[in-house]
């Protein structure tokens, strides 16, 4: 099938809008692997608490600044939970067994969930947040579309920010190159840690109100997709790359879009991707970005 | 001595108690034992919202049923348990309520695949069981004992090409779920736009269950500039399909089916659910005095709007008191044999002409479109070419 460029476009637009879908958990998940080694599936469980906080907070309150920073404080205060009790006392342990846990702790705060706001999707609408369309050239952009791209381009303008000219920061990333290194020169590794999961868990609760309004609902399970997508998109960019996982979802989102407009649905989305890790690590099995260990 | 009192006083007190109880127990006017009426849903898990509604429609019948004195002058009494929506529990409840409970006739509120695996049972065992809303053409298949009060996918699917006649749709896109359900709507619906339109479908396009991002199908279809959208959905699916063809400038209108049928998919879809035309059997403007009961009480009893799923289990309750009541007995053999003499039975979900050979309901649909938030009636479907499923 070939495309007019209208269409070409559009794809194009949904592509990214995608990606960036992706983006929101794999920077967190890459942030943790980098100093960690740690695989934080429960990261999509954050993103999830996140999006009904901030749909709860919004339905009695009304407004949307408030839900930002309840999800923002509930998720920061939530993802060191998780590091502290148990992360932290892992460390030393063979990396499936915090990857295990990892996992059960996703599926148990999706069932908490469930049990709290019910099984169901909620609609999510938002006042501030018209859900109009504006066509520019042929190309047809929501303006909840255009709040989730500027939202989300600011939060990893100010990650990069914070990572190249702050000094924790530049702890952050000593730490991530060399853990036993960076300790042993006197580094607060455990404020450097504490700083990456209050990072990750804010952008992942912020993701989670944005994705939640995006489709205009909250569910339970709205983490499953993305968690193991954002598996896939690390795995591409290069583990514990933020480059590597900025590119690797807007390459996943593209690409997913255009193999099901011009094949159709000969497999099922989640199978594309794994096509694409798969091909890419015969390749490249480090990732895009990652360094050969 | 006293010791000796005391003990004798005791022995008293309790002969009198015992006695007291024994004579009221025989005196007492014999019980109405109820009518044991078997039921399963998925009361947890994803398809909870579906088996809640099923059951409170269910439960609100057996209470209109026994406010007019029952059947057969018994009350009937529900029996239910929760399937979770998973076939082995399914079966395991239908042996529970067959062995144990010894239930006269049961009911599923349930999806296809549970009720697929426990119509087996009830067949076997020879025990009625009503199917509620599931759309397996295999549940009833060459099974006496049962029967089905809601749509099939083969009537539904031409339903929905019926509408896009109705609004002049020569060029027809076709967007559905990959499952059964979505398939058999899908086929059927093309083949009646083809066959009997003459008209084309110029997009056929499928997408996994629980898909929540459509851009990519619905900029194709855009491009393409159909005259109608006919998406086979549930109503998840359905609210993201109506909402982002806003979103991306599609005009053109969007046919939708039962699986729309819900609060839910008016909730999630908000605006953007606007002109929705979807094909049901549940008419929410009917002037009968059954329905509007029905809407009110239920709304009354569960403080939400009804929907498709708990007025066909409130049929399926109603349907089966009407056959024992003709039966004029509790055998198997006979409520069967009345189910299938049944003719033209008021229901909430339109009138029931009769079952067919294989227990499928034969019974006009409706279309139903969204205005201001809320399904209104749109068109009548009652062409037997359509609505007759088939054998």
């Amino acid at each position: 099938m070939s495309f007019s460029i209208d269409v070409f476009l559009q794809l194009l637009l949904n592509g990214i809008l995608m990606g960036v879908i992706y983006m929101i958990i794999a920077l967190g998940l890459t942030m943790v692997y980098g100093l960690l080694r740690i695989l934080h599936i429960a990261h999509a469980g954050v993103y999830t608490l996140g999006a009904y906080i901030a749909f709860s907070t919004y339905v009695v309150t009304h407004n949307i600044f408030l839900a930002i920073i309840a999800a923002s404080i509930v998720c920061a205060i939530l993802g060191v939970i998780i590091e502290r009790s148990l992360y932290l006392p892992l460390l030393d342990k063979p990396a499936y067994i915090p990857l295990i846990i990892s996992i059960a702790v996703y599926l148990l705060l999706a069932e908490v969930i469930a049990q709290i706001w019910g099984h169901y999707p909620i609609g999510f609408h938002v006042e501030e947040i018209p859900r109009e369309s504006y066509e520019i050239g042929k190309v047809m952009i929501g303006f909840h579309q255009i709040i989730f791209l500027a939202v989300i381009t600011g939060f990893i303008l100010a990650l990069w920010l914070i990572i190249n000219k702050t000094k924790i920061g530049l702890a952050s990333r000593a730490a991530s190159q060399d853990f036993e290194m960076a300790m042993a020169m006197g580094e607060n590794v455990i404020k450097v840690i504490d700083f990456n999961f209050i990072i990750g868990s804010i952008l992942a609760g912020i993701g989670g109100l944005l994705v939640g309004i995006y489709y205009a609902k909250v569910f339970p399970y709205m983490g499953d997709i993305v968690a193991y997508k954002a598996l896939v998109v690390i795995v591409i960019g290069g583990l514990g790359s933020i480059a590597g996982a900025i590119i690797g979802a807007l390459i996943l989102g593209i690409a997913e879009t255009f193999l099901i407009a011009t094949l159709g649905y000969l497999l099922p989305r989640e199978a594309f991707a794994f096509i694409i890790m798969i091909i890419l690590l015969l390749f490249r099995p480090q990732g895009l970005f990652g360094k050969v260990e | 001595m006293d010791k000796k009192l005391a003990v004798a006083a005791i022995i008293v007190i309790i002969i009198i108690i015992g006695g007291a109880i024994a004579w009221w127990y025989l005196t007492k006017p014999p019980a109405v034992q109820p009518i044991k009426i078997g039921f399963h849903a998925p009361l947890t898990g994803f398809a909870a919202a579906d088996g809640l509604s099923a059951l409170h429609g269910a439960q609100l019948a057996v209470q209109h049923i026994n406010a007019k004195g029952g059947v057969l002058g018994r009350p009937l009494k529900l029996i239910y348990y929760d399937d979770a929506c998973d076939p082995d529990e399914a079966i395991a409840i239908a042996h529970k309520l067959i062995e144990e409970d010894r239930v006269v006739a049961a009911i599923s509120g349930s999806y296809s695949h549970p009720t697929l695996a426990a119509s087996a049972i009830f067949n076997e065992s020879g025990i009625p069981y009503i199917s509620a809303y599931a759309v397996h053409p295999e549940i009833t298949r060459d099974k006496p004992y049962v029967f089905r009060v809601g749509l099939t996918g083969v009537p539904e699917g031409k339903a929905m090409g019926y509408v896009a006649g109705l609004l002049n749709a020569t060029r027809v896109a076709i967007l559905y779920m990959d499952i059964p359900f979505g398939t058999t709507l899908a086929e059927n619906a093309k083949a009646y736009i083809e066959d009997v339109l003459g008209g084309e479908v110029i997009y056929y396009e499928k997408y996994e269950l629980g898909e929540t991002d459509f851009s990519t199908w619905l900029t194709e279809i855009k491009a393409l500039n159909p005259d109608a959208i006919l998406a086979p959905a549930y109503y998840s699916e359905a609210a993201h399909i109506v909402s982002q063809a806003k979103e991306l400038g599609i005009t053109a209108p969007i046919i939708g089916c039962e699986g729309y049928d819900s609060p839910k998919f008016l909730e999630l879809a908000g605006d953007a659910a606007e002109g929705t035309i979807i094909v049901t059997d549940l008419d929410r403007d009917s002037p009968r005095e059954l329905v509007q009961t029905f809407l009110s009480d239920y709304k009354n009893m569960t403080g939400i709007e009804a929907d498709m799923v708990g007025a066909s289990a409130y049929d399926a309750v109603l349907v089966l008191a009407k056959a024992i009541e003709a039966a004029g007995s509790l055998d198997p053999d006979d409520i069967v044999n009345a189910l299938k003499n049944l003719e033209n039975v008021e229901m909430v979900t339109g009138t029931l002409y009769y079952f067919t050979e294989q227990g499928n309901a034969c019974k006009p649909m409706v279309a139903q479109i969204v205005r201001e938030g809320e399904f209104h009636h749109y068109a009548d479907i009652t062409d037997p070419d359509i609505i007759t499923p088939p054998e």
